[in-house]
């Protein structure tokens, strides 16, 4: 199925790109989809998204056609996913 | 008369807003009445200040420790050149004392901590968190949370920024949107004044409507504004 994938902030700016479509098996979650972008464009994103373990860190905000959801939750054909990882003030 | 009970100079002074529906006098006598913690008042916490204190909020209370820097004046709208070198906050509560004589300013030198939260967020009605790091950030959260009163959450990078507001009983925490400090945040970052003083201004917004009473704030929401396309999301947040 196909996913469309944006980022924001820092990720935006380590991905290189505002967005991308990316192609995963049915039934794969958000988890799965976080875990396949770090190994499509490796460091410096990988290490944004994922920790040493290969899990994607819990502060990452997953949002699916606007509502953000568990890590675990299941995608959809043509299912928009935001990921973003926290920011502050200053 | 009463206290906060609005005078024809307020009448005056505030006569563009008071026009605002929903607002109105009532809104405008809550504003006076009310006392507002922001932290800190460097590029973000300067407009929330601003705007706050331009629309007849009632007191307000700076915590921001350390003395200006020439590297603050991209953004930090409260300081001024001649200042470079002495406490930031001092700074911020002359600007805003000029700006409006009828405010009363607490200026605190020191930033949010687990030691202070407590104290500085138990003397008012709502707080704007504009600290750049995760632990201030989570002491004030926490304690605005065990007060259950308002607290607005404001952040930028680069040309994006971020705003919701939270409430204990109304919506998750800090501590339950962003479980512990992201490792790779890092202190200073880069950041245009223009995108500090846009999201200071939409929490100065967000606080005044839910102080006043009116309009629908970010509760259970979140802006993301990505300034460099100009585009924007709101996304809905899980609820408690």
């Amino acid at each position: 199925m196909k996913v469309t994938l944006e980022y924001f902030g820092m990720l935006r700016e380590a991905a290189g790109l505002n967005q991308e479509d990316l192609e995963l098996p049915g039934g794969a979650d958000a988890r799965a989809l976080v875990q396949s972008a770090a190994e499509r464009h490796g460091e410096p994103l990988r290490s944004l998204l994922l920790s040493a373990e290969g899990v994607p860190h819990p502060w990452l905000l997953i949002a699916i056609d606007d509502v953000v959801e568990s890590h675990q939750v299941e995608l959809a054909q043509g299912s928009h996913v935001l990921l973003s990882s926290p920011i502050s003030g200053g | 008369m009463c206290p906060g009970e609005l005078t024809d100079g307020d009448r005056s002074r505030y006569q563009w807003q008071l026009g605002v529906p929903g607002f109105g006098e009532d809104g405008q006598t809550r504003l006076k009445a009310a006392s507002v913690l922001v932290s800190r008042v460097g590029g973000l916490g300067s407009p929330v200040a601003y705007e706050l204190a331009a629309a007849g909020i009632g007191r307000l209370v700076l915590a921001h420790g350390g003395n200006l820097r020439p590297d603050d004046l991209n953004r930090q709208l409260l300081m001024t050149n001649d200042w470079i070198g002495k406490p930031r906050v001092q700074c911020a509560a002359r600007r805003l004392r000029e700006l409006n004589p009828e405010l009363e300013v607490v200026a605190v030198e020191a930033n949010v901590s687990d030691t202070n939260a407590a104290e500085l967020v138990g003397e008012v009605d709502l707080v704007v968190d504009c600290a750049p790091v995760f632990e201030e950030r989570y002491a004030m959260n926490e304690a605005a949370f065990t007060k259950g009163i308002p607290i607005v959450e404001c952040a930028m990078y680069d040309l994006d920024l971020t705003i919701t507001s939270q409430q204990r009983g109304r919506t998750r925490s800090l501590r339950e949107l962003v479980p512990q400090p992201p490792v790779h945040w890092k202190r200073e970052f880069p950041v245009f004044g223009a995108v500090s003083g846009t999201v200071g201004c939409l929490g100065a917004m967000e606080a005044i409507k839910i102080l006043a009473g009116f309009g629908e704030p970010l509760w259970n929401r979140m802006l993301m504004m990505d300034l460099r396309s100009m585009s924007t999301r709101l996304v809905t947040l899980p609820t408690p």
